[in-house]
């Protein structure tokens, strides 16, 4: 395995109590697997990003848990070690490319100075490298484009921009936090199309993390669906796809649009909103939005088991 | 084609003299710029040529840097001179204009005429003062026959008059200018650099680092400056690098707030996350991406801030607790002028007015910067 995440607990101090965003998260990702984490927006799929690379921001820090990285635990590393984790083991692509960029520097610059971090290049090869690099990620004319500004760019070139410098230290797993979301729709295809490439090439494990069941469907090896802080279900794409056993992903897919969505027929939301992470229901924190709830779904929150080969789900309703 | 060919034969030699080779591809702002300053310079060394002779067996520092500067001058002008017209040719005829934001910056302050002419006196009276020992007519702290030569009124042969000692004011001038211009300069780098590191290291690291460094600033703005310079200057002999490190030690922590608050802010933008997430080391974050973004607002208050320190230099050394006479600076200049102001009205007028352009011109320029610095100025009449 080359990440195994176990318990991991992220919690946020504030003023009115503590915000458990991430609970008792477990998961794995081997070598050149692709999986997907998939939730609603708020349920702390980020956090589970900016937690492995000890990113947290303030008031909010990792309370416990394990983080296996290539054998070793990242949460038993200073601070030092930790950054040199960071670009060069695992690379960060953030959502919007547009501020994840510095304004005041040429794009080749930003991707230059990863590749003197991580690779001890010179200035000279530096340089040469991230032309090659811009031309990998897919932009035209990479030597005039390395002394283009971020602003001179679209939406689509800046995200294969932070995608080069994301790669430049050759990470072993690319962390996309929704890579597509801030890009239309054919661009969405094209930086996919780019992120499978790359990641063939580059053999590269990743933890794509997104909202669009259409991007988890054309991507994933595996896919974890995640609701207020926790791992609901993890299955393969293709089984979870087709035979979803967790009420709270029946709920997903059913609001996904699909082929073959007849005209005038309506698409079918899950009940209720998302809870506060503050005010959580007792149980099941799913409990209030789902119909099959029962009696015991109303005292402790069901714990993941595999009741399949491959396939764990969080909930007593399933066996 | 064939002039094509010609022309660019001909300007890579002509650009062995500054500014000739730029004039012959079409460059002509730059290339008269280039071709000015040699031509001055030469004109100078020709003119003092047996003073630049002299400085090679005198010991006096002064002399020496003035005559390393003229020559250094020349072959920076000389060797740029040469990389840009190969840069010129190699581009070809596509002019490429950039948009980085330095820049964008400079095309918006050479729209403001009045802050570009103060960039020029305040260059030219640098260079003055740099080159006051080759410049000057006279030695400034000569004086032969007082009673002959004592309050001369502004003439050819003395044009800003002379003093009671018979001292040429021109040459004091000059030499004052070092004084008051040089601690300027450097107290403003000083206070600037210290305000500035200190007040990213600060933001960037937060909690406890930052509460004890930003409560040692309230100590620093609660003590009373003015008293302590007084007492400085009364201990020891004030010289250029005491007033400098006076200056320039007790006025950083406006720079170090002001940075504070814009990292503070900056450190949460996704950019700043996105370094960290690509394994940047601090100083690097805080160095490359943090602190070029704030800087914008402290070189607009660099500019202003070296009038602040030139007038402070000149308050003390005319209360006479700064640079000593005889020694000149502006200041004691116009404090030593000020009781023959009836009989000679030229001794203080002349460091007086100097002063007073220095400061104008700081202003101005300060005011362009701002202007061009401003990324929500408007967009007049630009590109």
């Amino acid at each position: 395995m080359l990440l195994e995440v176990k318990n991991l607990k992220s919690y946020f101090f504030l003023d009115e109590g503590v915000l458990k965003a991430v609970d008792d998260l477990s998961f794995s990702i081997a070598d050149q697997e692709t999986v997907a984490l998939v939730g609603e927006s708020g349920c702390g799929k980020t956090i589970v990003a900016l937690s492995l690379l000890n990113l947290m921001p303030s008031p909010g820090r990792i309370v416990d848990g394990q983080m296996f990285f290539d054998g070793t635990d990242l949460r038993t590393m200073d601070t030092e070690q930790i950054r040199r984790i960071r670009g060069r083991h695992i690379g960060l692509v953030f959502q919007e490319p547009g501020v994840a960029l510095n304004p005041v520097y040429t794009v080749g610059q930003q991707i230059a100075d990863v590749l003197r971090l991580h690779r001890a290049l010179t200035r000279q090869e530096a340089k040469v490298a991230a032309i090659q690099l811009l031309g990998n990620v897919g932009i035209g004319n990479p030597e005039q484009r390395f002394n283009a500004y971020p602003f001179e760019l679209s939406g689509g070139m800046q995200q294969r921009v932070l995608i080069a410098t994301a790669i430049a230290g050759r990470p072993k797993l690319l962390i996309a936090d929704e890579p597509t979301t801030a890009l239309d729709a054919t661009v969405q295809a094209e930086i996919l199309d780019l992120l499978r490439y790359l990641k063939a090439e580059y053999r590269m494990a990743m933890l794509l993390i997104t909202h669009d069941i259409g991007v988890v469907a054309e991507m994933a090896d595996r896919v974890m669906v995640m609701y207020t802080g926790k791992i609901v279900e993890v299955a393969d794409t293709d089984t979870l796809l087709r035979d979803p056993r967790h009420p709270y992903t029946q709920g997903l897919l059913r609001s996904a649009l699909q082929l073959g969505t007849g005209k005038g027929e309506l698409l079918q939301g899950i009940p209720g909103t998302v809870p506060d992470f503050m005010e959580l229901p007792q149980g099941c924190t799913f409990h209030p939005r789902c119909t099959i709830a029962g009696q015991e779904c109303m005292h402790a929150f069901p714990p993941i088991e595999e009741f399949a080969s491959g396939r764990e789900c969080a909930c007593y309703k399933v066996t | 084609m064939a002039r094509s060919v010609f022309k660019r034969g001909l300007s890579s030699w002509l650009a062995i003299i500054p500014g000739l080779g730029h004039l012959a591809l079409g460059e002509r702002i730059k290339g008269a710029h280039l071709l000015a300053y040699t031509v001055a310079i030469v004109l100078l060394v020709i003119w003092r040529m047996d003073r630049v002779m002299h400085t090679f067996s005198s010991r006096a520092i002064d002399e020496w840097v003035a005559v390393l500067f003229l020559m250094g001058s020349l072959l920076v002008a000389a060797e740029y001179s040469r990389r840009d017209v190969k840069r010129l040719l190699a581009r070809g005829d596509t002019p490429v204009t950039s948009n980085g934001p330095w820049q964008i910056a400079a095309r918006r302050f050479r729209v403001n005429k009045l802050a570009v002419g103060s960039v020029y006196i305040i260059l030219l009276l640098y260079i003055l003062a740099i080159l006051a020992p080759l410049v000057a007519p006279q030695n400034p702290s000569m004086m032969d026959n007082i009673l002959e030569t004592r309050y001369l009124p502004p003439s050819f042969s003395h044009l800003f008059g002379t003093d009671e000692f018979g001292r040429d004011l021109f040459s004091r001038a000059l030499y004052g200018a070092r004084v008051s211009l040089s601690i300027g300069l450097l107290a403003m780098l000083l206070s600037k650099t210290i305000g500035t590191i200190y007040g990213a290291i600060a933001a960037y690291f937060g909690g406890i680092v930052d509460s004890v460094l930003m409560r040692l600033v309230d100590v620093v703005i609660a003590f009373p400056i003015f008293y302590l310079m007084l007492l400085l200057v009364g201990i020891f002999e004030a010289n250029i690098l005491l007033l400098v490190l006076i200056l320039g030690l007790t006025s950083w922590p406006g720079t170090a707030r002001y940075i504070r608050g814009e990292i503070l802010s900056l450190k949460e933008q996704e950019f700043a996350e996105s370094a960290r997430a690509i394994g940047l080391p601090p100083h690097l974050i805080i160095f490359r991406h943090l602190i070029p973004s704030a800087l914008s607002p402290v070189l607009v208050s660099a500019a202003l801030s070296v009038a602040g320190m030139i007038g402070a230099e000149a308050g003390l050394s005319f209360l006479g607790l700064g640079i000593r006479p005889p020694v000149p600076s502006w200041g004691n200049m116009v404090s030593g002028g000020q009781d023959a102001l009836l009989v000679a009205w030229w001794v203080a007028f002349f460091p007086g007015a100097l002063l007073t352009l220095t400061l104008v011109s700081f202003s101005l320029l300060a005011d362009g910067l701002r202007d061009a610095l401003d990324p929500k100025a408007l967009m007049r009449k630009l590109v």
